[in-house]
């Protein structure tokens, strides 16, 4: 017997121990239940099993209130027992206990006793059930009400000639059944308990409120005269076993047999019966004869399954041996009871299961719950669930087809009548279960076939075939992917299932359990906001633009590697920068390629500016791409233009006025095509004061008609080197309020933490150390610093940028030449001119002539902690949550550092006025360029201002001597 | 011979007399259930539960035994559009030993468990029958989690034993006021209104949001249908309470009055008119001409195309006749109005949780000879429904076998209906439920088969 493994159950897989005693009490004839506690213990049975049966289900309660509780419940009970039996005039009344009457301590054999005493006329039998809910579940209650009525009521020892036939909690249809079998063997019998009638009764013209059918009292008098017993159960405590009583206390003698499921445990049944001189019909054996042809037609069907069996044990062991006969691997049984031996009992016929060679892992365990159930079942890989109702929301979220059998069914009509038991009713469940497979098969041979067969080799390997199908909600390896936005009503986020992983962003409860991996493959951007550096406040995704270094796509595969395998909840992997993933599509989509051969299942998102969107959806859609963020900020131009300077599109540079348009123009059409894919997308608009701050709930309206899912209103956060790096910074209120305006039209997104382009965990997570240093197998071998562990995001060590190119033609020279400039390119990468001024780390220097380049050697600014070439920082930079106030780097510190430069080429250089603050003559230049490309034009410029002011003055400027000279 | 009707239950009974508009005292309510009547009830954490539990990214952990998580686990039908969280079932699943030593160190470890395992921002712990009975100080491990993991943890103590249900929805208020202090001071938004008592079966809630929204309300909060923890905080900005299940949350609404200064209006959306007039009052109310204009563009428009719809149906219902057996007055009211609009005669009305002023509005709107009933059980349905001669019964799941035995159409007013009932449409929807089963050819069959009563042997 296993101890629950955990504190909480969830979704439970059992019932109360009452819900077990009412039941039982349902098959005797004339009987009423009154349970000794609160209103609500009969209420809540009588809901759950008028749903099941559809029946009316009248349980009684003795209502106990405060004062009853405090004082004892005596006279409550008293009062309940009179009325129930003036309003419904009882033969039997089993009267039982709940959680709470046992908890105080009622005496409820005492009380009744009192209550005979008091009411001589009344003949009502009362029986006393203990029955605290706590006690066990509704299997253990089932057998405590038949022990308690056999025990109170089986005395007359009269011998005769007929048997009992005890019933485990089984369908009322499987009772009548059985009563219809031992007819035809023309024995004598008392079946009990009998809810074949009282629990699925016949129309009649007049209603009884009083369940009249069911095993007669008398009958159950002369239970203990029989010739024989006959117990139906396999795991029923013998403590509690009617059966077992009737043996010791009246010599009667028991059998104990399995419940009568699947041919053999039938045949054992008849068999018994037989040797008990019970007539074996010739149309007993004709029903006999067409399971046993029924199982031959549909064994190759059977061989397809993979079942997941639970309820109470019975019915699992039942059903894994009928499984089992058939050729059904079981390859999961579990109970909600604690129930020993349990798995010692049904690992042998779940082993024997299958067509024997060797079908991997069988799983049985008791004291589970249904949150155990469908975590096994994925792992398990089952394609078959067996059991009752409450696994629909299991057989919707994983896409697994359940055969619904035994209590309770709400969710289907006629559960009173599922058939399980005898050689037609497991023809009946085998049917069931063959065509569960087949629909599943007809459903998805065609396409398996297409795809594994004929498909081979057209298609980047480990991508299944539905990926690049149009539509929602379907299934990739038999897993229906979440997909938000599948059902939709205007203005309301619809429901999204959160399957196999969810993403995150998309979905809050997701956001608690699944982890995602940003991958920062994306070095540049093609468009030029004003609120960005890049290393600094990229609004594509978030705070994307940070990143400690750019991977190459094999680098970007090994960093999920290492993620998969220390993040076990690692569900999204998403590109978001530091530059835009559609700048260098080849990048990411390699990126992707690679990442999808090793795992079909990680939902992949991407974040973009949405310029060259329209040109690589279809491209992303087939590699599984099914979350989508874009940014946009406006939806005019006259508020576009002052947020964009510079777009560049197909190998031209538009300034913002032009830009603006091609790029909205894109994300327009982007956005269209991607809901047409069935994409989710999302929009992250960055709420800049004074700029779209009135115009961003237009922009969700237009947003909303484009069929957009969910919008992320981002609070901008000014940072140092960019052109709206003097803005002030919206307060909390203000994007609050805009939130609800822009609602009307969008849901929004209340939980977006604003990740970096390269976290990795739990959104608000940062970069984790496994994926900092060593972890990264050859990314980073240098020494590292460790984290402040207050820093949050974490930021720490991180991973050193690409190897600086090699030129070949360039000479290594100290310093600049003759004519040459000397430059320091703010660069992270090590190519591209892609840090802002203010909080560069990192410098190339770089000497030009304004025609060619010349590399004297890389330079770096600030303590260089790994090895040579490698940059791993430690300190704090901006810190977004407090605004951007907070500056790991002051600039005057900088002018020190490329001191032998003339000019520093950054792709930001904020308000610094084109002057490297704190060093008189040198001059910053914004490039958003390779830094080769930034070097020259920023040499270029230089040479012009020179000839410019030569002109002017008739002499040279006069350049400061240690730019040119000093090494 | 049985009785139908116990001695104790007859002050709960009334009838309209002929004439006149109302009957004397009207029948007692507000009582505990009768022992041994089998109350149609459900209990105290019942009642907390099915009010909570439609908050969608909140815990819903039940300290007790397994039982009562099981019984109420995705109790309501109310639709999310968000988290699916509340749809599972979480208990602490109390066995004999933790009755015996204690059941708090289980729940501490519940609690830490779910934390570790999915970080809710918002949790309810349902203290059930033992918990308080056995001496678990709940409280203190609720605050003791709040403090360790800074989330909210609200201990619900809803014993079953103290009281009914409605108590149970006066603890689930007490609950909700303990989650929304925390909201940071609001000013009143203008022309955003919170829709109180309504739990999103079937979509209803968003029904309501969509005409609110074309007026150019906002709804910022509902409670509680699809609603989330940060939906509940956002609710003190709002400028107005729609209160729609005044039973459940009429309390709530007064203490958001006392607390924020919210005023707050009853409202129904069942049926054509009182969707219209709620619409209206609302708009008044908000003191937004441009939205009352709205208001009855709506009632005209959506109004009028369902009752074009409607008029198909009318000869087919005409003076059938109605049972209403539901949870609180102010539905049993509007179905009633209802009823009436369709030229449809109630015969008996009864409610589990009627409240005195509810009973006295029944009563003025009950024809004479109508059965008026208080927290009834079987025995008393089955008799009236049956002398009455009811066509079809309105109520709940545990009802409706009762009404097919005995012959009765049935309509689901409850927590399991998947067709929303609210709203013009959902007034029509309501209509064509009446008519599929009232006028099922099931009835005509069953009653003109053939009678073989002599022939069976």
């Amino acid at each position: 017997m296993a101890e629950s493994p955990v504190n909480v159950t969830e979704n439970p897989c059992k019932m109360c121990l009452p819900l077990g005693v009412v039941t039982a009490f349902y098959g005797v004839a004339g009987a009423m239940s009154l349970l000794h506690g609160s209103q609500g213990c009969s209420t809540y049975i009588r809901r759950h099993m008028a749903t099941h049966y559809n029946e009316p289900v009248d349980i009684a309660s003795s209502s106990l209130s405060e004062e009853g509780t405090v004082f004892g419940g005596e006279a409550n009970l008293l009062k309940g027992l009179a009325n129930l039996i003036k309003l419904y005039g009882p033969k039997i009344i089993g009267v039982s206990t709940t959680c709470l009457a046992e908890t105080i301590g009622e005496d409820v054999p005492a009380i009744l006793k009192k209550f005979k005493a008091g009411n001589p006329g009344i003949e009502t039998e009362l029986v006393p059930v203990a029955a605290p809910g706590y006690g066990g579940s509704h299997f253990e209650g089932w057998w405590l009400g038949l022990r308690a009525i056999v025990g109170h009521l089986a005395t007359d020892p009269g011998r005769h000639d007929g048997i009992n036939v005890i019933m485990g909690p089984s369908s009322p249809a499987d009772v009548r059944a059985v009563k219809e079998l031992l007819e035809e063997t023309e024995l004598e019998f008392t079946v009990f308990p009998d809810i074949s009638d009282n629990l699925d009764g016949a129309r009649n013209p007049v209603y009884s409120r009083l369940p009249l059918k069911g095993t007669p009292v008398a009958a159950i008098k002369r239970m203990a005269g029989a010739r024989a017993t006959i117990e139906l159960t396999r795991f029923g405590d013998p403590e509690a076993s009617p059966g077992l009583f009737l043996e010791k206390e009246w010599g009667v003698p028991l059998m104990r047999l399995d419940p009568p499921a699947g041919l053999e445990a039938t045949d054992d049944f008849l068999a018994t019966l037989g040797e008990l001189g019970g007539k074996i019909k010739a149309k007993t054996l004709d029903r006999r004869g067409r399971l046993m042809d029924a199982m031959a037609d549909s064994h190759k069907h059977c061989a397809l399954g993979r079942a997941a069996a639970f309820g109470d044990p019975d019915f699992v062991l039942s059903t894994a041996r009928l499984c089992a006969e058939n050729g059904i691997l079981v390859k999961l049984a579990t109970t909600g009871h604690k129930c020993r031996d349990f798995a010692k009992t049904l690992k042998p016929v779940m082993e024997a299961s299958g067509a024997g060679v060797g079908e991997g892992e069988f799983v049985a365990e008791d004291f589970r719950d249904f949150s155990f159930i469908e975590k096994e079942a994925e792992r398990l890989g089952v394609n078959l669930l067996i059991g009752s109702s409450e696994a629909r929301r299991i057989e919707k979220k994983l896409g697994i087809p359940l055969a619904r059998a035994t209590f309770p069914i709400h969710d289907r009509t006629g559960g009173q009548r599922t058939r399980t038991f005898l050689h037609d009713g497991s023809l009946a469940f085998l049917d069931v279960l063959a065509n569960s497979l087949l629909a599943e098969e007809e459903a998805v041979f065609r396409e398996r076939i297409v795809r594994g067969v004929r498909g081979a080799g057209s298609r980047p390997v480990g991508v299944p075939a539905t990926h690049s199908k149009d539509g929602p909600g379907e299934k990739a390896g038999g897993v229906a992917i979440p997909l938000f936005g599948a059902a939709g009503r205007s203005g309301v986020a619809p429901a999204i299932a959160t399957g196999k992983g969810a993403h995150p962003c998309f979905d809050r409860e997701a956001a608690r359990r699944d982890a995602r991996l940003h991958l920062p493959v994306a070095p540049s951007c093609n468009v030029s906001c004003n609120y960005c550096s890049r290393d600094g406040d990229c609004p594509n995704e978030s705070r994307p633009g940070v990143s400690s270094a750019v991977l190459s796509p094999p680098e970007a595969l090994e960093r999920f590697r290492v993620a998969k395998n220390k993040i076990p909840n690692l569900s999204v992997v998403g590109f978001a920068g530091p530059g835009e993933s559609l700048a260098t599509p080849e990048l990411t989509l390699e990126t992707m390629e690679l990442i999808r051969k090793e795992d079909k299942d990680v939902i992949f998102c991407l974040s973009s500016n949405g310029l060259a969107l329209p040109l690589w959806l279809k491209d992303l859609r087939a590699l599984g791409l099914r979350h989508l963020t874009v940014t946009v900020n406006a939806v005019e131009r006259r508020v576009a233009e002052r947020i964009y300077s510079r777009v560049d599109w197909m190998g031209e540079v538009f300034d913002g006025g032009t830009g603006s348009r091609i790029l909205m123009a894109n994300q327009f059409a982007g956005i269209t095509l991607a809901k047409k894919l069935g994409m989710a997308v999302k929009a992250n608009t960055v709420y800049l004061k004074g700029i779209n701050d009135r115009h961003v709930p237009e922009v969700h309206e237009k947003l909303g008609r484009l069929g957009v899912d969910i919008g992320n209103l981002m609070p901008h956060i000014p940072v140092a080197g960019s052109v709206f790096s003097g803005l002030e910074k919206p307060r909390d209120v203000e994007v609050r309020a805009a939130r609800l305006e822009c609602e009307v039209f969008l849901p929004q997104m209340s939980h977006c933490r604003q990740c970096r382009a390269d976290a990795a965990g739990l959104l608000g997570e940062g970069t984790p150390d496994f994926l900092r240093g060593e972890g990264a197998a050859g990314i980073c071998r240098g020494s590292r610093t460790e984290a402040p562990a207050e820093a949050s995001p974490r930021r720490g060590p991180v991973l050193a940028p690409v190897p600086a190119p090699v030129f070949p033609n360039a000479s290594e020279k100290a310093a600049p030449g003759p004519g040459e400039f000397g430059m320091a390119v703010a660069s992270e990468s090590g190519v591209m001119a892609d840090t802002g001024l203010g909080r560069a780390e990192r410098f190339l220097a770089r000497a030009s002539d304004g025609k060619s380049l010349r590399l004297p050697e890389n330079r770096e600014v600030g303590e260089p902690r790994g090895g040579r070439g490698r940059a791993c920082r430690s300190e704090t930079r901006t810190d977004f949550r407090s605004g951007g106030e907070k500056r790991g780097r002051d600039p005057s510190v900088l002018a020190e550092k490329p001191g032998d430069a003339d000019a520093v080429a950054a792709v930001g250089i904020g308000d610094s006025g084109g002057r490297l603050p704190g060093a008189a003559g040198v001059r910053a230049f914004s490039s958003p360029e390779s830094a080769d490309k930034a070097v020259i034009d920023a040499a270029t410029r230089l040479l012009g201002e020179r000839a410019g002011s030569a002109r002017e003055t008739g002499a040279e400027r006069e350049f400061p001597a240690t730019a040119r000279n000093a090494r | 011979m049985t009785a139908a009707i116990l001695e104790e239950r007859k002050n709960s009974i009334g009838f309209k007399a002929g004439g006149g508009n109302s009957d004397g005292p009207g029948v007692s309510c507000g009582k505990n259930s009768l022992s041994g009547a089998v109350s149609q009830r459900a209990c105290v954490f019942c009642g907390a539960r099915v009010v909570l539990n439609p908050i969608t990214d909140a815990f819903h952990l039940v300290h007790g035994p397994v039982g009562c998580a099981s019984y109420t686990w995705d109790i309501r039908g109310s639709l999310s559009s968000g988290s699916e969280l509340y749809r599972n079932s979480y208990s602490t699943d109390l066995s004999e030993r933790d009755v015996i030593f204690g059941g708090l160190p289980k729940l501490r470890e519940a609690i830490a468990e779910i934390h570790l395992k999915h970080r809710p921002s918002l949790m309810f712990v349902y203290s059930t029958c033992i918990a308080g009975v056995i001496g678990d100080d709940v409280d203190s491990a609720c605050a003791e989690a709040e403090r360790k993991f800074g989330m909210r943890v609200v201990n619900v103590k809803a014993p079953g034993f103290a009281g009914h249900k409605a108590m149970g929805y006066a603890l689930a208020c007490e609950a909700m006021m303990k989650v929304i202090s925390e909201a940071p001071p609001a000013r009143a938004v203008p022309g955003t209104v919170n829709v109180l008592g309504d739990y999103n079966l079937a979509g209803e809630a968003w029904i309501i949001e969509n005409y609110f929204r074309e007026m150019g309300i906002r709804v910022l909060a509902t409670f509680t249908g699809d609603s989330s923890h940060e939906k509940l905080l956002r609710s003190t900005g709002a400028s107005l309470n729609v209160v729609q299940c005044a039973g459940s949350m009429t309390r709530l609404a007064r203490r958001m009055e006392e607390t924020f200064g919210i005023p707050f209006v009853k409202a129904s959306f069942f049926g054509i008119g009182d969707t219209g007039s709620s619409l209206a009052k609302t708009a008044d109310l908000l003191g937004d001409k441009r939205a009352r204009e709205k208001a009855r563009e709506i009632r005209e428009r959506e109004g009028g195309r369902a009752e074009k719809e409607i008029a198909r149906y009318l000869p087919k219902l005409r003076g059938k006749k109605a049972a209403i057996f539901v949870g609180g007055g102010f539905k049993a009211i509007s179905l009633m109005r209802q009823f009436k609009d369709l030229g449809m005669e109630t015969v008996l009305v009864g409610t589990q949780t009627g409240t005195a002023d509810e009973y006295e509005v029944i009563a003025g709107l009950a024809s004479p000879g109508t059965v008026i009933l208080d927290d009834a059980n079987p025995s008393e349905l089955e008799k009236f429904m049956r002398e009455k001669g009811a066509d079809i019964l309105v109520g709940g799941v545990k009802e409706r076998p009762l009404a097919y035995k005995l012959g009765v159409a049935f309509c689901d007013h409850n927590h399991e209906r998947k067709i929303p009932l609210a709203g013009f449409e959902g007034a029509l929807n309501f209509t064509k439920e009446l008519n599929d089963s009232i006028n099922s050819p099931v009835w005509k069959t069953l009653r003109g088969a053939r009678d073989f009563g002599a022939a069976a042997s």
